[in-house]
């Protein structure tokens, strides 16, 4: 399942600045620099974790990997074909391979989609067998995704569900072509805890299922620690550390790593407990 | 096991498995709709001008004489006052006013939809494409709507009018429509803009889906609402391109509108001798544009819950 050798996704120092026009008259811009010279890859099989704060540059990380946005400089290479530069039948055939679950369900799904519509249309856009296929398809990745019965949930609409079950529609759709790659921004900062655990293990499942490798971009150290094989650190558009999960939160060597592991709440009720039990 | 997955799938499909979103917003929209007061007198005012334009079928059938263009009634040499033979009178040779007024609610209505119906299509798509493509396209396209929004519709009509001789009604829809569609665009596009920063449109991206896709597929929906709106206000501006025209003698000669008719009415000088004449036509070209009008203001409210009333305050 995991294989140590095989890149799937390598960024050599990929760098993105934003530039916004402030002024009309004199035309002058500010850079925000988003992603300075970052490097790191992504292995076979794995769950990549991105942490960082808000403004770090990982949620630009991921549409990079994308495509959604190109970077300025630097290599970005996807299963060894470098993807900047890549257009038309190129690009069509690593949309295929490379898909995106976004940060808002509530905002990723079209109002004006079923279900159906929405998860079916990746197949319809590449082509993917006639419309029976496509209903087994569909069906079988509302399954995936802890949707079902899911002929039940066809001709539902975005405002007919929970966030929890917009949610798992957006990964169905993602996954309904069994891609390679896929990023998962933030999915489940939106919702509740109990119903992000329930997210967290539909990956992880799907991963052992499709054998897809995902990158997983959060704020949460204990979301990553929780789900993933190895971790990013980002800070300020640029990697601060990396390594196996477990390393990065018992031997954090940076101190910006430090710091965000000092900065999760921690609940002393050990020595607490031990007074009253005693 | 087995029997207890068959009673599973019996329970599930007793639960009503197709929705479809356009008739349940179509549902929750009238809901709003009715409540509204200008709403409601907007609509009876056009179900009026509906039966109208309907009964104009009927007259020539009764009676030959009864023809809005052709009929003449013999026994009449000029205008007369409203009789039971002619209920709203007779013009200068003996046509029926009543039956002019029915076929022009007619010719209203199909020149107001029909000029609405184009440029309204116009504007939606030239809308969404200069939203959606953005730079040079966006501003080639805007600036052309700039530059047609800025002609007066009715000076350049009626100089296209005086040079190419009388103008076929068709043509007049036509030019009404190629001169009005800017406006729409400009809205539309505003919404295409923000509608495709929307997440949903990167996802349909990532999808791989094509831009014609995404245009038509995904923004098309989600503005189509706003242009139905301002197809009512384009209908209103049509209908008073067209009386306007007619009026000043530039109509379809062919036809009979409610322009054309208080043309006749100023024409034969019987502007101030003949109230009966002038004022139908008058009435119906101000009540058929206030009812779209007002139709317009209630749907405006349904698509814009800021508009709406508040009930409880808090």
């Amino acid at each position: 399942m995991k294989d140590p050798n095989t890149v799937i996704v390598q960024l050599e120092s990929i760098s993105k600045t934003f530039r916004t026009r402030t002024s009309f008259l004199t035309g002058s811009t500010k850079e925000v620099v988003a992603l300075n010279r970052v490097s790191f890859e992504i292995f076979k099989g794995e769950i990549f974790g991105l942490v960082g704060e808000s403004g770090s540059g990982k949620t630009t990380t991921g549409r990079l990997i994308v495509k959604l946005e190109t970077p300025d400089s630097g290599k970005l290479l996807v299963d060894g074909n470098d993807i900047t530069q890549i257009k038309g039948r190129n690009l069509k055939n690593f949309r295929k391979k490379v898909q995106m679950i976004f940060q808002d369900p509530y905002q990723s799904l079209n109002p004006y989609f079923s279900v159906y519509d929405s998860v079916s249309e990746p197949l319809i856009v590449h082509n993917v067998g006639d419309s029976a296929t496509r209903k087994d398809r569909v069906r079988q990745s509302l399954k995936d995704v802890g949707l079902s019965p899911p002929d039940d949930f066809f001709y539902r609409y975005p405002h007919q569900m929970s966030g929890g079950q917009r949610q798992r529609v957006a990964i169905a759709r993602a996954m309904v072509l069994k891609p390679e790659f896929v990023v998962a921004d933030e999915p489940t900062s939106m919702l509740d805890a109990s119903i992000a655990i329930h997210i967290f293990n539909i990956l992880s499942e799907l991963r052992k299922k499709l054998n897809v490798t995902f990158l997983f971009i959060t704020h949460s150290l204990a979301a990553a620690r929780y789900l993933c094989d190895r971790i990013g650190v980002i800070y300020k558009g640029e990697m601060v550390e990396t390594g196996a999960a477990e390393d990065i939160i018992q031997n954090p060597q940076h101190p910006y790593t430090q710091a965000l592991i000092q900065a999760h709440p921690r609940f002393r009720h050990g020595p607490i407990l031990k007074k009253y039990i005693r | 096991m087995t029997v207890n997955q068959s009673t599973q799938t019996s329970k599930i499909s007793v639960r009503p498995a197709k929705r479809f979103p356009t008739i349940e917003r179509l549902k929750e929209g009238w809901s709003v709709y009715k409540e509204n007061l200008i709403g409601k007198i907007g609509l009876t005012l056009l179900v009026i001008f509906a039966l109208m334009a309907v009964c104009s079928f009927f007259p020539p059938l009764i009676d030959p004489m009864y023809h809005p263009m052709t009929g003449v009634d013999p026994l009449i040499t000029h205008s007369t006052g409203p009789s039971w033979r002619h209920w709203l009178g007779t013009d200068f040779i003996g046509r029926d006013i009543l039956c002019q007024l029915l076929a022009g609610t007619r010719i209203a209505f199909m020149v107001g939809i029909s000029a609405a119906f184009m440029s309204i299509f116009l504007g939606t798509v030239i809308g969404m494409i200069a939203g959606y493509a953005g730079k040079i396209a966006d501003t080639l396209l805007m600036r052309l709507a700039d530059m047609i929004m800025v002609m007066p519709t009715l000076l350049v009509v009626l100089i296209l009018s005086s040079l190419f001789g009388q103008l076929n009604i068709w043509t007049i829809v036509l030019l009404i429509a190629l001169f009005r569609w800017p406006g729409v665009s400009r809205v539309i596009r505003a919404q295409t803009l923000s509608l495709k920063e929307r997440p949903f449109i990167e996802a349909a991206k990532v999808t791989g889906a094509s831009h014609f896709r995404i245009i038509f597929r995904h923004i098309m929906p989600n503005v189509l609402p706003l242009s139905l709106l301002y197809m009512t206000f384009r209908v209103t501006s049509a209908i008073i391109i067209e009386a306007a025209l007619a009026f000043l003698g530039f109509g379809d000669p062919s036809t009979v509108s409610w322009g054309m008719m208080l043309q006749w009415v100023w024409k034969t000088g019987h502007m101030f001798q003949a109230p009966y004449w002038l004022l139908p036509p008058g009435i119906c070209i101000s009540l058929l544009t206030l009812s779209f009008y007002m139709m317009g203001r209630a749907m405006e409210e349904v698509l814009d819950p800021r508009l709406r009333k508040e009930v409880a305050q808090e």
